[in-house]
């Protein structure tokens, strides 16, 4: 779990902040994040050779592809909405229901599910060993013979590099008190006090726990079409308390990942902050409130690669 | 045997292997591994400590996110995952019950995840509704709900937080009661309903969720985490220590195999050691035993030889040698029979074919042998039957007995000498006792003849029957004195003479004395050593011999007189019987006449044996010349083959002395006269009676004692002078010499003349006169006598005498 520093950033300017910065880089072999990104964008990975990981998570798009729900190998539509691949290292489990602990686990999913890659590791093994390129750079980093874990490896590698330091809001907390507006720093004192933070805070402002989607009012009731996907944590671990239950998604580069929610059904943040006032606080916000918040969230919008996203 | 030998590579190998497992077993948990087992436990607890103390922050709202909670559970999902990884290098057992504690702890792990995700959600309620609870109360209260209501809501938000807080459930109902009483504030006042609402949502969430929120934090915390964590370790040390436990039998085990295999190691080297030592050993004694073996036979001095059919298989160094040959492996093939005398060969085939039969033959016997080089010799064998590899074959030992028959020979001829030698001196003895009595009887009859021929004056009848008598008497006398010549019993007056002058003198009367038909020759040697001998016997010596061989060449021939030094060694004593082995003067007499035979050799010494016609020879010759020579301590020895002539050796010793001057012969003229006392001691009373009428006839004046006593006491009763004592020497009571010597007492100017014709007496020793002893020798003729006894008067007085010994003798003086 790429979790930064965490009890040492508590002594720092965050101390008793919900929220801490994001770590300026990560400590990682640049070799197999440069495999990791050619495999990250390997459209062999995919049983028809059509889709790659960066399909679904455009690094262009914020890792996301911007749609309610992904379109998979043959146009095949999606169960969920897909969560950015930033940031991703920071989650405690991965996918909305969290039914992969780790990066290198969650990759089993997409290739296999047949919405997304189709495809089995013996069809890419075989496709990466006929490319003499990949050969090379495999045997140099693991040894003689591709296996499915280094294969994991390099992605997971490569997405944990996916990070988006210097957001306006993480130079805030560092203590560049200009770095935010007036208006964006209300945002944030609504963002606790209303408390949206009990569940979005640390370091990805949310992706470390699990939290029921409609504690105070029945969400999925009032927005009809019930999915299999609905259900969420309780289709990995069948315990009533786990109906409904997603993973809390991270907040960061909120701005840019929309849709929200695990249907993708919130296209506006403004949106999606009021559906969660209601369904998870209970409350009803006044217009500037929610502005004041969604204001707040977009300076959470970091940088990858020098540039915002 | 062959099967234990067959067996050690294969107990070797099983050792090696014993060995092998056994160190294997020795190696425990490396101290790397366990400390980092040890210390992931710990770790695993630590963490688990952490995380329970963060889960009771958040429950306090002490913590700010829950990152802190999903770094400590990541923490320990790796510590775990270590857990289960690590290795353990316990056995079987062990590692299955460690493995079932791991499993265990992973349930235990996986149920404290589920209600820590379980906690967190609720807790983030829990959490948002005390957040918001203070606020929806106000904003109930802004809204006017009634100052009766407004105490129910102040209550309740206190009630509430109080509830948060505590343990205990004594706020419930009252609780319960209040959003009870609000439910009925809310039907009964609409206006008020959204605020109501509000707080009794967040109420009944706070109500439901803390005590979720409180269950989950006690069974999280109540989860036996660290127990679990406990007792994997207890187990895991158990097994640790049990396997450090192993570890030292084994290492007990393989240090005894150890010692074990050293000992057998050390052992198969002493054996080792020792077989070679064996070995060594073995090959030593094998070696002195071939050395001895060819010490013994090749160094034996004693020929041996193996043969085969008479054909030399095999001989020794010694064997090769007596037969002539140079080396051993020449003779080896060499037909025996080659080395046989002729007349030998078929006597030694018969005894080896008997012998080979098994039948009588003589282990020992004797042969003639002929050498390579042709010389004959002696040669005895001792046979016997071996195995020579693998057949029969005759073994002899051969000795070489040449030497030894002849050594034989020799000894048989000694004692040939030593019998003669002694019958010789048998007769000797014999002839000279004869002689002694007949000494005294012919002086008696000589004196008598010599007197009467005195007498008888005028008829020429009777002188001349007088002659008669004293002429056969004078024979009888000089026979007499060959017989004692013989005997070795004449007085002999020895001086160191030169041998070649003494025969040089000699040679014109032995020319004379051989005649004409016999040549004579001197072969004198050069610078001849000097003896010391009788001179007038030694020339009667040569005499005699010259007219044996006169005799022995009737038709004349040739007389060889030859003289020389000589050395006689200790071979040459050994073979001569009687011979002192040194120096010699050798006179060698050889004749070229008829030579004798070996029986006539052997008895040629003998007095009266003689080969002449009877009545030609006395045959007292030869053993006069033999008497002469040993008494002068000399050799003779005769070399003759009939034919072939004669010779005799005579050896005297040699000394070394400067040669004696010879007293010129004193003219023979007629004894002169006395009138001196003489006293006569003779016990022979006709000798006594002789002597006195000769000595009175001459004018002197004799006391006539009978025997020595008489002439003590007529010595005593005489009252005048007595100038001179006569006396025998050989007398009962008393010898001539003590006789002498108790007078000499009271009367020391007496003199001494001793009459003796004999040699075992006081005045000889060893048939030598004492030097300076006046003595007349028996038989003596009154002339004589008269003569020696003014000799003896006319000399000096026996003190002046003594004084002046070596001196010239005065000329006689008449008184």
């Amino acid at each position: 779990m790429a979790v930064p520093d965490v009890k040492t950033s508590k002594g720092v300017s965050t101390i008793n902040e919900p929220i801490y910065p994001i770590p300026r880089q990560m400590e990682l072999d640049a070799r197999k994040v440069a495999l990791g990104k050619r495999l990250f964008h390997e459209t062999r990975l995919s049983g028809d050779n059509s889709t790659a990981c960066a399909s679904c998570h455009d690094l262009g798009k914020a890792g996301t592809d911007q749609l309610p729900r992904s379109i998979g190998i043959d146009g095949r539509l999606g169960t969920v909405n897909a969560p950015t691949v930033f940031n991703s290292g920071f989650n405690f489990k991965q996918f909305w229901d969290g039914r992969a602990d780790t990066l290198e686990a969650q990759i089993d999913g997409p290739i296999h599910n047949p919405r997304e890659m189709g495809s089995n590791w013996p069809d890419i093994l075989r496709k990466l060993e006929q490319d003499p390129g990949y050969a090379a750079t495999f045997a140099s980093l693991y040894g003689r013979g591709i296996r499915p874990d280094h294969v994991k490896d390099a992605i997971a590698t490569f997405e944990r590099s996916l990070i988006t330091p210097n957001s306006r809001f993480d130079k805030f907390l560092r203590g560049d008190g200009a770095a935010i507006t007036a208006e964006e720093r209300e945002g944030y004192l609504l963002f606790k006090s209303l408390g949206c933070v009990a569940c979005h805070q640390g370091v990805s402002v949310g992706g470390n726990m699990f939290q029921t989607f409609g504690v105070m009012a029945d969400y999925f009731a009032d927005r009809g079409g019930p999915t299999a996907a609905d259900l969420g944590r309780f289709n990995v671990t069948g315990q009533e308390p786990d109906r409904y239950r997603f993973k809390v998604p991270s907040l960061r580069n909120v701005d840019r990942t929309a849709p929200y929610f695990h249907d993708g059904s919130a296209t506006t943040l403004e949106q999606a902050v009021t559906v969660m006032a209601r369904y998870q606080l209970g409350r009803t916000l006044a217009r500037a409130d929610v502005d004041r918040v969604v204001k707040f969230l977009r300076t959470l919008t970091g940088e990858y690669d020098g540039r915002s996203l | 045997m062959k099967l234990v030998r067959s067996m050690k590579p294969l107990l070797g190998a099983a050792i090696f292997f014993l060995l092998t497992v056994l160190f294997v077993k020795t190696q425990t948990v490396d101290p790397e591994t366990h400390n980092a087992i040890v210390t992931n436990l710990d770790e695993l607890k630590r963490l688990d400590a952490v995380l329970d103390q963060e889960i009771l922050e958040a429950r306090f709202s002490q913590l700010s996110h829950y990152d802190p909670l999903v770094a400590s559970l990541a923490e320990l999902r790796a510590g775990h995952h270590r857990l289960k990884a690590g290795p353990y290098a316990i056995y079987r057992r062990g590692q299955a019950d460690i493995d079932r504690r791991v499993e265990a702890y992973e349930q235990m792990l996986g149920r404290k995840e589920l209600l820590l995700e379980q906690f967190k959600s609720a807790n983030a309620l829990l959490e948002n509704s005390l957040r918001y609870f203070p606020a929806a109360i106000a904003q109930a209260r802004e809204d006017h709900i009634g100052s009766s209501h407004a105490a129910v809501l102040s209550g309740l938000l206190l009630d509430t937080l109080i509830y948060n807080l505590s343990a205990s459930a004594e706020l419930r109902p009252k609780i319960l009661v209040a959003i009870d009483s609000l439910e009925a504030v809310r039907r009964r006042s609409p206006r008020a309903a959204a605020a109501v609402d509000n707080v009794i949502a967040h109420a009944r969430v706070i109500m439901r969720t803390k005590d979720e929120v409180d269950g989950l934090v006690g069974e999280l915390i109540s989860l036996p985490s660290s127990q679990r964590a406990d007792e994997i370790y207890r187990a895991y040390n158990a097994y640790y220590e049990r396997q450090v436990h192993r570890g030292y039998v084994y290492r007990f085990y393989l240090y005894v195999v150890s010692v074990v295999l050293l000992a057998y190691v050390a052992h198969i080297v002493l054996k080792l050691h020792r077989d070679i030592a064996e070995r060594k050993r073995v090959e030593a004694a094998l070696r002195a035993s071939e050395e001895q073996y060819r010490a013994l036979v090749e160094g034996s001095i004693q020929g041996i030889a193996i043969h085969r059919e008479l054909i030399v298989l095999f001989a020794n160094r010694a064997w090769a040698a007596m037969f002539g040959y140079g080396t051993p492996e020449e003779v080896v093939g060499l037909d025996l029979r080659t080395t046989l005398a002729t007349h030998e060969v078929a006597r030694v085939e018969a005894y080896k074919d008997a012998r080979l039969r098994g039948e009588a033959a003589p282990p020992r016997y004797e042969f003639e042998a002929v050498r390579r080089d042709g010389i004959a010799m002696r040669v005895e064998v001792v046979a016997s039957v071996v195995s020579w590899r693998g057949e029969q074959a005759i073994l002899g030992t051969y000795f070489d007995v040449t030497e030894r028959r002849q050594a034989e020979a020799a000894l048989r001829n000694s004692e040939e000498q030593i019998r003669q030698l002694q019958k010789l001196e048998a007769v000797g003895r014999l002839a000279g006792g004869i002689a002694h009595d007949f000494n005294n009887l012919l002086t008696i009859i000589r004196g008598r003849a010599h007197i009467l021929h005195g007498l008888v004056e005028g008829s020429e009848r009777q002188r001349k029957q007088v002659e008669v008598i004293a002429k056969t008497s004078q024979r009888a006398a000089v026979l007499t004195a060959q017989l004692l010549a013989f005997s070795r019993k004449q007085i002999l007056q020895p001086k160191v003479l030169d041998l070649n002058a003494l025969v040089g003198n000699m040679e014109d009367m032995l020319q004379r004395l051989i005649g004409e038909d016999v040549d004579l020759l001197f072969v004198s040697g050069a610078k001849l050593g000097r003896v010391k001998a009788d001179p007038s016997q030694l020339e009667q010596v040569v005499m005699n011999l010259a007219v044996n061989a006169r005799d022995a060449m009737p038709r004349g021939g040739r007389l060889t007189l030859e003289t020389g030094d000589i050395e006689l060694d200790e071979q040459y004593a050994r073979q001569h019987v009687g011979v002192q082995p040194g120096r010699y003067v050798m006179l060698a007499v050889s004749d070229s006449g008829i030579g004798m035979d070996a029986a006539t050799r052997a008895r040629i010494f003998e007095p009266f044996f003689t080969t002449k016609p009877a009545g030609k020879g006395t045959g007292l010759g030869l053993a006069t010349v033999y008497g002469i020579v040993k008494q002068s301590g000399g050799n003779i020895w005769v070399y003759s083959e009939p034919g072939q002539g004669t010779t005799f050796k005579i050896y005297l010793p040699q000394v070394e002395a400067a040669v004696d001057e010879l007293e010129p012969s004193e003219p023979s003229a007629a004894p002169q006269r006395g009138g001196e006392h003489i006293l006569l001691v003779e016990d022979e009373d006709e000798l006594g009676d002789l002597v006195r009428e000769v000595l009175e006839g001459h004018g002197y004046i004799v006391l006539q004692a009978r025997h020595p006593a008489d002439a003590v006491t007529m010595a005593e009763r005489h009252p005048g002078p007595i100038h001179l004592l006569v006396t025998d020497v050989v007398m009962p009571e008393m010898s001539g010499p003590q006789l002498a010597a108790s007078l000499a007492s009271s009367r020391p100017a007496m003199r001494v003349l001793y009459m003796s014709g004999y040699t075992d007496d006081a005045i000889v020793h060893h048939g030598v006169l004492d030097p300076g002893t006046p003595f007349v020798q028996k038989p003596f003729t009154p002339e004589v006598l008269a003569r020696k006894v003014r000799e003896v008067l006319d000399t000096e007085p026996p003190e002046a005498s003594a004084q002046r010994r070596g001196g010239r003798r005065r000329p006689p003086v008449a008184p």
